[in-house]
């Protein structure tokens, strides 16, 4: 019998057993995108699902524990792999969700309904992956006892391990198997083995690794890997409108994995614009915990394919106009996140972490931020963080063009910081209380702030913005730009009639910019 | 008759350094809509930077015929041995229109070399120039090769343009798009790196700029020669050699206009620095 004490057992011991393979997992990632991440993503996927069930009572039941593990497994899913796995948690879930306790044919049951979720949750699932290895794990007949059925159910999971190879010919040409599906079998075998309560071997299985040479011809530098692996987590959506987002969605991109839960969506896509595809799903529900990597670089890092000297930078933005700007001058993860929504350490520590270079700068991009990357930085694992404190969107993009093509990580970041000096930036935003000192503002008014400092208070974000201008021009020397980031609730001939001010009142070009930044309607960059 | 060194137009060298040191160039062609020009010889530096901004569709260029270097070869066919540098074949179809008009030459003419210098305008310019001194010393057919080659290697070309425009629908921007982006206007600073063009830096104005091909000259390693080059803006590569001979007294630094084929490439404000590393 399988009851809560046990199957917190079972969790812990799964996700552990999982953790010590990450890296074994990773050097075998061949499908459908050699990134070499699937072990790391597993790894997170299920410690998140753990941490959720570490939150409850100790007086949980079963179907609490099994719920709160599906739900932080959906809340934490990274990658193919995690969101398929939290697929499997949630079937898994809503089998147990009857019982105090479960025996062989309940569980039977349950992992049924587990491989029947995780299949759902794929647009076109492919033989030869954790999907059929979910199927095939599925005893044929009951045996009464739990633990009896599930010893079954690792044994036929393995079996199916070592025929993917067999399903899916890419698998058999690098000379490995798949990594999902050999991450499900090990996180099976934690199971059995906290079941039993037996404790884990200290030292992982052995995994083999990807044959060099068909890394070396069939992921030429040319082909292969490209475009953003894209995740979030849309809130809010009507039931009624996910058939239209799914739709939508696969015309976005490619790998696409979308799984509801009561109102919430989770979104795995790989897309060449993932600030795109947030736009996209903006239409059924509100973005959140939006998060890109460049797969094509963190291929070439995890495979040594790089020279291994330029830094990476992880930016966090707040946008989707600013997440494509970003992307385009070159950073290799994104995290969202700004005024309100701030991301936490462990968000910006996994974001460095997926890019696999050796050194990652960090773009906090706001002042609210500043912390929580700086304490990513204590957090990082191989990477060394180096975090250039922008306060602004503004000047962290700045920092991003700054950065020179083939400087190594000190001189990287030495150019980023020179970079942010030489441009002044001014913020109009809108006042969220009301206040008096240092200049009388009431409740949504806008007002323009200069070095984070309050320094105009206008009745419109036009006239804010203007006076800013004026100010930050008084104070430089001889600028030649000022580039206009526009914030998502502008309407576009007010912009446009700003432009036009803007030049007349201070005789240099003007750049309009779609920022489309929350709460700054407008950002100002003078250089 | 010595080793002599046969060019293309694109080496931006000076009239009269052409003359006094024997050298062939061969033109290639600019073409305003219907209308073609030799680069240089039916169409000065002067009128085509005049003509440039007026130019409705943006002109284009083409490489000199097999048969203009065929005729180039014979009229020097008692030389001891010719020597044809010229622009990078990444860059050009040039050094192969150079091959080809060889092929077409009589059974008895003098041993050719090509060299690929890798390079454009005076990075290519430099190269020809050491392989015709080499040849005006004296040199034999494998020493002046042997120049052209060394001198191509010890080049550095680093340029900023005004805009990618130009450059792009030359179609010479190639693995440089990605890192130059397109969504801000920049003032992309450039090098030729083996050949192809790269993008180094990503200033937003053109003073800053001006301020970081500076940066780059200073850091160019021991320099023997450094050419400003230009197109539309004589006031800014004056000012900027001014610059680098205050800093770098003890090196010979000019200014030079470049060529109407690469300013077709470049567009107007395009301004850049050739230079040559001492052996």
């Amino acid at each position: 019998m399988i009851d809560a004490a046990a199957f917190r057992r079972m969790l812990a011991s799964g996700s552990a057993w999982v953790a010590s393979h990450a890296a074994a997992l990773d050097a075998i990632n061949v499908f459908p995108v050699p990134d070499g991440d699937t072990g790391s993503n597993l790894s997170l996927t299920l410690r998140a699902a753990n941490e959720a069930v570490a939150a409850l009572d100790d007086d949980a039941t079963l179907p609490d524990i099994a719920r709160a593990a599906s739900d932080g497994a959906l809340l934490g899913a990274r990658g193919n792999s995690g969101v398929i796995v939290s697929q499997w948690l949630r079937g898994l879930a809503g089998g147990l969700a009857e019982a105090e306790r479960a025996d062989g044919p309940a569980l039977r049951a349950a992992l049924a309904q587990a491989a029947a979720a995780a299949r759902a949750s794929m647009q076109e699932p492919r033989e030869g992956t954790i999907i059929s290895v979910a199927r095939d794990l599925v005893p044929a007949e009951d045996t009464a006892a739990a633990a009896a059925l599930l010893k079954r159910a690792l044994t036929l999971a393995d079996a199916a391990v070592e025929r993917t190879p067999e399903q899916l010919p890419v698998l058999a040409a690098a000379g490995v198997v798949d990594a999902g599906a050999r991450g499900l079998a090990v996180l099976l075998g934690g199971m059995d083995a906290g079941l039993h309560d037996e404790a884990l071997p200290a030292v992982a299985q052995s995994l083999g690794r990807i044959d060099p040479d068909w890394l070396a011809t069939a992921v030429g530098e040319e082909e292969g890997v490209s475009g953003f692996c894209t995740e979030f987590l849309l809130l809010g959506v009507a039931a009624g409108d996910v058939p239209d987002l799914r739709l939508a969605l696969e015309e976005a991109g490619e790998s696409l994995v979308l799984v509801e839960d009561r109102d919430r969506v989770r979104v795995h896509i790989h897309a060449d614009k993932p600030e795109a595809v947030a736009l996209l799903a903006a239409a059924a529900g509100s973005v959140s915990a939006f998060r890109a990597v460049d797969m094509r670089r963190q291929a070439d890092e995890f495979h040594h394919r790089r020279d291994g000297v330029r830094a990476a930078v992880v930016a966090v933005v707040a946008g989707e106009g600013f997440a494509g700007l970003f992307r385009e001058y070159g950073a290799a993860a994104l995290v969202s996140g700004g005024a309100t929504e701030n991301p936490s350490a462990g968000a910006i520590a996994a974001a460095a972490e997926s890019t696999r270079a050796a050194d990652v700068i960090v773009l906090p991009n706001h002042a609210n931020v500043i912390a929580a990357a700086e304490q990513a930085a204590g957090m990082a694992g191989a990477r060394r963080l180096h975090v250039l404190p922008t306060r602004t969107q503004a000047h962290g993009l700045a920092a991003l063009l700054g950065l020179p093509a083939d400087a190594d990580a000190d001189h990287a970041l030495e150019a980023m910081r020179q970079a942010t000096e030489e441009i002044a930036v001014g913020e109009v935003t809108l006042a969220a209380r009301e206040t008096t000192a240092p200049v009388r503002l009431r409740l949504g008014q806008p007002f323009g702030l200069l070095d984070g400092e309050i320094a105009v208070a206008a009745e419109s974000s036009e006239e804010a913005a203007s006076e800013l201008a004026a100010r930050m021009a008084a104070a430089a020397g001889e600028p030649s730009l000022l580039t206009l980031y526009v914030g998502r609730d502008v309407a576009a001939p007010n912009a446009e009639a700003l432009v036009a001010e803007l030049e007349r009142a201070l005789e240099i070009e003007v750049e309009l910019v779609i920022g489309r930044q929350p709460h700054y309607p407008y950002l100002l960059a003078l250089e | 008759m010595p080793v002599r060194v046969v060019t293309d137009s694109t080496a931006d060298l000076e009239p009269e350094r052409v003359e006094a040191l024997a050298i062939t160039v061969v033109p290639l062609n600019v073409h305003f809509g219907q209308e073609l020009f030799q680069d240089g010889v039916t169409i000065s530096k002067e009128q085509f930077y005049e003509r440039l901004p007026e130019s409705e569709a943006l002109p284009h260029t083409s490489q000199p015929s097999p048969a203009e270097f065929k005729l180039a070869y014979e009229a020097l066919g008692d030389a001891e041995g010719i020597v044809s540098v010229h622009i990078g074949g990444k860059l050009s179809g040039t050094i192969n229109a150079a091959r080809q008009g060889a092929e077409m030459l009589d059974e008895s003419h003098p041993p050719i070399a090509f060299v690929d210098s890798d390079q454009a305008s005076l990075g290519l310019g430099y190269a020809v120039q050491a392989a015709a001194e080499a040849a005006r010393d004296g040199g034999n057919f494998e020493q002046v090769t042997d120049a052209a080659r060394d001198a191509a290697h010890r080049c550095r070309v680093v340029l900023f343009v005004d805009t990618l425009e130009y450059l792009q629908k030359g179609g010479r921007i190639g693995r440089a798009r990605a890192f130059l982006g397109t969504l801000l206007r920049t003032k992309p600073l450039l090098e030729l790196r083996g050949g192809e063009i790269e993008g180094i830096e990503r200033p937003r104005t053109r003073q800053r700029a001006i301020d970081r091909l500076f940066a780059q000259v200073m850091r160019s390693p021991r320099p023997e020669k450094i050419g400003i080059l230009y197109g539309s803006t004589p006031l800014d590569a004056y000012q900027l050699a001014e610059r680098v001979r205050e800093a770098e007294p003890e090196v010979e630094v000019e200014v030079v206009r470049a060529s109407p084929v690469i300013g077709v490439h470049t567009g107007p404000g395009a301004l850049g620095a050739a230079i040559l590393r001492s052996r």
